[in-house]
């Protein structure tokens, strides 16, 4: 909304600047998002044309102009140049409010000593369906006077930034009232009569559903003679961006601008008989609206009608059927108060709003009605010639009746954390417009119709709190029980996140809406994948349209980007939610750990970059899970994953819930998302970790005896895990074997085909006593055969 | 005499050692098996007896004088040894170390971070809820019925009529509200990610809040004002300053929008504020009594303020960042700026 300074000065005497003025209302909650001086013109004046001649030979003209100091000869194209007429003139070195200067030209050999301007040169909005020309100005303009002046452009706009339960500010009234309560100025607001008139209104109205139009007032104005409105009308229309039309047009645009009341203006010789009705939408009615539009009607939406077809939608806009024309006669002017949250509804289902329908959606003054449609009644009259035919008419089905809230001061000091001033407190709400009784322990304010929004002890508590200054109340600290803040779960979460940026890894985020072609790009069936997935219905693209049940087509596509963008060592992991339909109201949301290893690590001058593979990774993750002391990890082939290599996958669990994979990228995947190297790619569900971490670790007591260690290296097949080894050994329960460790891996043609030495290092050791060599030597037997008969492994002779 | 004479010859011979070695044979020259003074030593026998006292006394006075300027040399030389050897073992100090790579927290997640150790640290505890939400705990619960106009101010991503992602973090508030109503007392923040149907150079459709809220039988206004100013400088430092404009949200009432003395200029007026010299970073109000009798309290009894700030806006103005799409743009080279 936008709102002129000048304007607001008819209604309040304000004693600040209009910069100040915009800072004050801002501090009260009218926020003012900026402050424009609209006359930035700079010898640009009224000139008079004192003779037109064609230029020989074109379709130009050479006028003189008078500035009443001065002659000029300009050359123009303009087809509206006519001696003894004003217009704009811009004199040589003018400037315009867009920054362009004029200068002297020579045009077709003849020296043009300035311009004439048309509005739209002059940064104005032309009249509509104006023949393109230049802007002519009234007889009476001053000769030479500054552009500005003559244009009421002297002024500032005020462009409010509203929040939406202040509809009542959507007009010059409403502003008017928070800056008369702001300079404790009185708010001059006329009240304007009807002269006496004989007879009822010509048109019958009748309201068939009061839900939706709680009141609808009418007049008939008649010999009205439409043209163009005068300059004053005009330009007030243009400053606050509504383009001139006709003078009764522009007036019912002046008064929704002025008092916030939208109003409509039907042509009344085009209705079918001279009745309104105001009822629902019958079911396939159509109306084309006055953009030219067809628009299909819905049962509940509201429109006015006549006996035949509906001749506008209710609050939104009116229809073509009854426009007003130049060849208009008789008038019909509407002012009503429409339901908002129908008018909401129904604009929306349109795809249709307008300054109208906006303001009824806010709600508008119900009882403000009346005086909007006599003002305009009397503009029409004064401005179009027309003569008012019977009385106005007034349907008012849901009179209005004010709220009254109670409100204690003790309470309202309490909760605001001030000491208020009764009398200071009754001056601010009546400034505002309130009525408030002073009653022995509370104060009652009755709420002006205007704002609706208001209607609880809070709500006057935040008008108190607002004309108090919100900076004057003191900064406190809450009192009461002590809380501690303590967050075990973020916390945790927050160590992870740590732990895995000291293993190396990067953080990532994400979104969490994906394309569905990713699962295609994983080798999923998108159909698989989309049955169980969270779809959106509105996505704002195909490529975010999707709840990820994974967060791999993330992880891929940064890597993919920061390898495209030469960055070739790269360790990343997210920690995200995914989603998944789930049969109850809300989807399954699990929390993941994902992360990827892409190219090399970083090298030195010393050590070579390392190509980022599987045991990398592995690597990573056992360390990962060593730190948050998570000692019973397992990791199993995996050869299903569709998106991983069949070879080079595994499943990590924990106990013996799965937990997550990880593995080397399909090669096939690898090459849709066209990566020059190979990732290696893991997801961990976290929610599943969380709880699966040992809650506390016990001491045992340190062996005062010394540790034994023995190598053994074994011969086994090919394909035997190492992991088959270790529990084959773990499975004999040696209790004073203390560690495993698996020290090397070889293959070789001298081990024979399909072969493999593991060399194991075992460390023994007792809490008891020294062990002997003995007994060392018993327990590798019992571990030999043992691995022999579970696994096929040999000792293997060096 | 002879001893004097032996003395000198050694001083001549020893001086001119430069190395152990050299030592070693000196050392054996004269106190070896065979060496000079172990031989004048086993000469004394032939003397007459009464001279052999004394001159044994002189020869072993040589002995231990040769013995201790041998030990001293000896030091000195291997002190020599050790330290030629130090000097040719220097390495290039100046050499990078071997690469130990580290990653880092993305800066949403640091600024977050640090907004959840101040608010931890004042009493707030963490809570957390679903991104995908019904449509009464995001809207309906927070007084923002259907077809409330407000609803325009958030444009949502829906998944079904009645369930969306959420549009902010407040439906955690309304939950926890509702789990623990009528006890006392709450204060809690939640930080997460939230989705608006809104993609431009100043949005982006999904992005990170936190917000705050306290619940108790004395809250007031006043309080929301000393908990942010608090807040405000020990995240931004303590000359920060704080302003607070009368604005609207639904679930709030009164409600407002905070300013900071902008970070970049310190108020004096730039392009970052705008000239205005105050950055807007936070909405804030006292819980409207609505949402609270919705959760199950006594709006006549209880009272409560909540907050809720966009991280993106907070990291870009502690960091100087200028373009939001950074954050999800994951450029490592962005990321492990912070
Ligand atoms: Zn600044």
């Amino acid at each position: 909304m936008n709102i002129s300074y000048n304007w607001l000065q008819e209604f309040c005497e304000i004693p600040y600047a209009a910069r100040e003025l915009g800072e004050k209302l801002t501090s009260v909650g009218i926020a003012v998002e900026k402050v424009t001086y609209l006359g930035n013109y700079e010898k640009v004046v009224v000139g008079e044309v004192l003779e037109v001649e064609n230029l020989p030979g074109t379709e130009l003209f050479k006028a003189k102009v008078s500035t009443g100091k001065e002659i000029f000869e300009v050359i123009t194209g303009a087809k509206n140049v006519f001696a003894g007429f004003k217009y704009p003139f811009a004199l040589p070195g003018a400037k315009l409010a867009n920054g362009v200067t004029i200068e002297e030209r020579r045009i077709r050999g003849v020296v043009s000593r300035g311009m004439l301007l048309s509005a739209e040169e002059l940064g104005l909005l032309e009249r509509k369906g104006a023949e393109p020309g230049l802007m002519l100005l009234p007889q009476e303009a001053p000769v030479g006077e500054k552009i500005e002046k003559v244009l009421e452009l002297d002024d500032y706009l005020l462009e409010l930034d509203l929040t939406p339960n202040r509809g009542d500010c959507l007009s010059v009234l409403g502003v008017a009232r928070e800056v008369a309560a702001l300079t404790g100025h009185r708010l001059k607001l006329a009240e304007p009569e009807l002269p006496r008139v004989n007879g009822r209104c010509p048109v019958k109205i009748t309201i068939e559903n009061p839900e939706l139009c709680g009141r609808y007032m009418g007049i008939v104005i008649e010999n009205v003679k439409v043209g163009p409105s005068p300059l004053w009308l005009e330009q007030r229309l243009r400053k606050a961006g509504i383009r001139p039309i006709n003078n009764i047009v522009d007036v019912t645009n002046y008064i929704l601008l002025e008092y916030g009341q939208p109003l409509h203006a039907f042509d009344l010789d085009k209705l079918a008989t001279p009745e309104i009705i105001i009822r629902n939408a019958r079911e396939g009615e159509k109306i084309i609206t006055l953009d030219g539009v067809e628009r299909e009607l819905a049962p509940e939406m509201l429109v006015i009608a006549d006996r035949e077809k509906p001749i506008a939608v209710a609050g939104i806009m009116g229809g073509q059927n009854t426009e007003v024309d130049d060849n208009t006669k008789t008038v019909f002017i509407e002012a009503a108060w429409f339901n908002p949250v129908s008018v909401r509804k129904t604009a929306r289902k349109l795809g249709l709003r307008t300054d109208a329908s906006q303001r009824f959606e806010k709600n508008v003054d119900i009882e403000g009605i009346k005086r909007a449609l006599i003002k305009a009644a009397l503009m029409i009259c004064e401005l179009c010639g027309g003569t008012i035919r019977g009385q106005y008419e007034d349907v008012y089905p849901k009179k209005f009746t004010p709220k009254v809230i109670a409100v204690s001061l003790s309470k309202a000091e309490e909760f605001l954390g001030i000491s208020l001033d009764a009398k200071q407190v009754v001056e601010i709400l009546e400034s505002l417009g309130f009525t408030v009784t002073v009653g022995e322990k509370k104060i009652f304010v009755e709420v002006p119709s205007y704002r609706p929004d208001v209607s609880l002890e809070a709500d006057i508590y935040e008008e108190i709190a607002r004309y108090l200054g919100y900076n004057n109340f003191p900064d406190t600290m809450p009192i009461g029980i002590t809380t501690s803040g303590f967050s075990p779960e973020y916390n945790f979460e927050y160590k992870v996140k740590n732990l895995l940026t000291a293993l190396g890894m990067q953080e990532i985020i994400t979104y969490s809406f994906i394309n569905p072609d990713s699962y295609a790009k994983l080798g999923l069936s998108v159909d698989e994948v989309l049955a169980k997935s969270v779809v959106l219905l509105n996505p704002l693209s195909i490529e975010q349209s999707v709840m990820r049940t994974t967060l791999l087509p993330g992880l891929l596509d940064i890597a993919k980007r920061n390898e495209n963008r030469q960055q070739e060592s790269l360790l990343l992991f997210e920690m995200g939610n995914v989603f998944e339909k789930s049969g109850e109201d809300l989807p399954k949301e699990t929390k993941l750990i994902g992360g990827i290893a892409l190219g090399y690590s970083r090298g030195d001058w010393y050590n070579k970059p390392r190509k980022y593979d599987f045991y990398y990774v592995k690597g990573i993750l056992e360390s990962f899970f060593t730190s948050l002391g998570i000692n019973n990890f397992s990791f199993a082939a995996a050869k299903d994953l569709p998106f991983l290599h069949p070879g080079k996958a595994a499943r990590v669990y924990l106990e013996n819930t799965e937990i997550g994979y990880l593995g080397e990228l399909h090669p096939l995947v690898q090459k849709k998302y066209e990566f020059k190297n190979t990732p290696i790619v893991f997801e961990l569900n976290y929610d599943l970790l969380k709880i699966l971490i040992p809650v506390e670790t016990k001491y045992t007591p340190l062996s005062p005896y010394p540790e034994v260690k023995r190598d053994i290296a074994l011969l086994v097949d090919r394909e035997t895990p190492a992991a088959t080894c270790i529990e084959v050994i773990k499975g004999l329960a040696i209790n004073t074997l203390k560690n495993i460790e698996i020290f090397d891996v070889y293959e070789g043609e001298k081990l024979g085909p399909n072969k493999k030495s593991i060399a194991i290092s075992l460390t023994f050791s007792s809490t008891e006593k020294t062990l002997s060599e003995e007994e060392i030597n018993n327990f590798i037997a019992q571990i030999l055969n043992a691995l022999e008969a579970k696994t096929g492994a040999k000792l293997r002779n060096f | 005499m002879h001893n004097e004479e032996l003395w000198q010859r050694y001083m001549g011979e020893i001086s001119k050692v430069s190395n152990l070695n050299e030592l070693q044979t000196i050392k054996v020259k004269f106190l070896g098996k065979k060496g000079e003074v172990t031989l004048a030593l086993k000469n004394l026998k032939d003397l007459p007896p009464e001279l052999r006292p004394e001159a044994g006394q002189k020869i072993n006075t040589l002995k231990r004088l040769i013995e201790e300027d041998l030990e001293k040399r000896e030091q000195e030389l291997l002190q020599r040894a050790l330290d030629e050897k130090l000097s040719k073992e220097a390495i290039d100090v100046t050499l990078p170390g071997y690469s130990l790579k580290l990653g880092k927290l993305h800066p949403l997640t640091q600024v977050q971070h640090r907004i959840v150790e101040i608010f931890t640290s004042m009493g707030f505890s963490v809570a957390t809820g679903p991104e995908i939400e019904k449509d009464y705990y995001n809207f309906e619960a927070l007084n923002l019925p259907k077809d409330h106009p407000a609803r325009d101010m958030q444009d949502s991503f829906y998944i079904t009529e009645e369930v969306l992602l959420r549009t902010h973090t407040s439906p955690v508030q309304v939950r926890v509200m509702e789990k623990y109503a009528p006890n006392l007392p709450i204060k809690i923040i939640s930080p997460g990610k939230v989705y608006r149907r809104d993609d431009d150079a100043t949005h982006s459709p999904m992005f990170a809040q936190c917000e705050g809220l306290a619940v108790d039988r004395n809250i007031r206004f006043s309080d929301l004002k000393g908990v942010l100013l608090t807040f405000i400088k020990e995240l931004f430092g303590p000359k920060t300053k704080m302003r607070l404009r009368p604005s609207y949200f639904p679930f709030t009432e009164p409600s407002a929008e905070v300013d900071i003395s902008c970070v970049i200029c310190g108020g004096l007026g730039c392009k970052v504020c705008k000239g205005s010299g105050w950055l807007e970073i936070l909405g804030a109000g006292m819980v409207h009594p609505r949402v609270l009798e919705m959760a199950g309290y006594d709006s006549s009894m209880v009272t409560g303020f909540a907050f809720g700030m966009g991280l993106e806006r907070i990291a870009m103005l502690l960091y100087g960042i200028d373009d939001l799409r950074l954050f999800y743009d994951n450029d490592i080279r962005f990321l492990q700026m912070f």
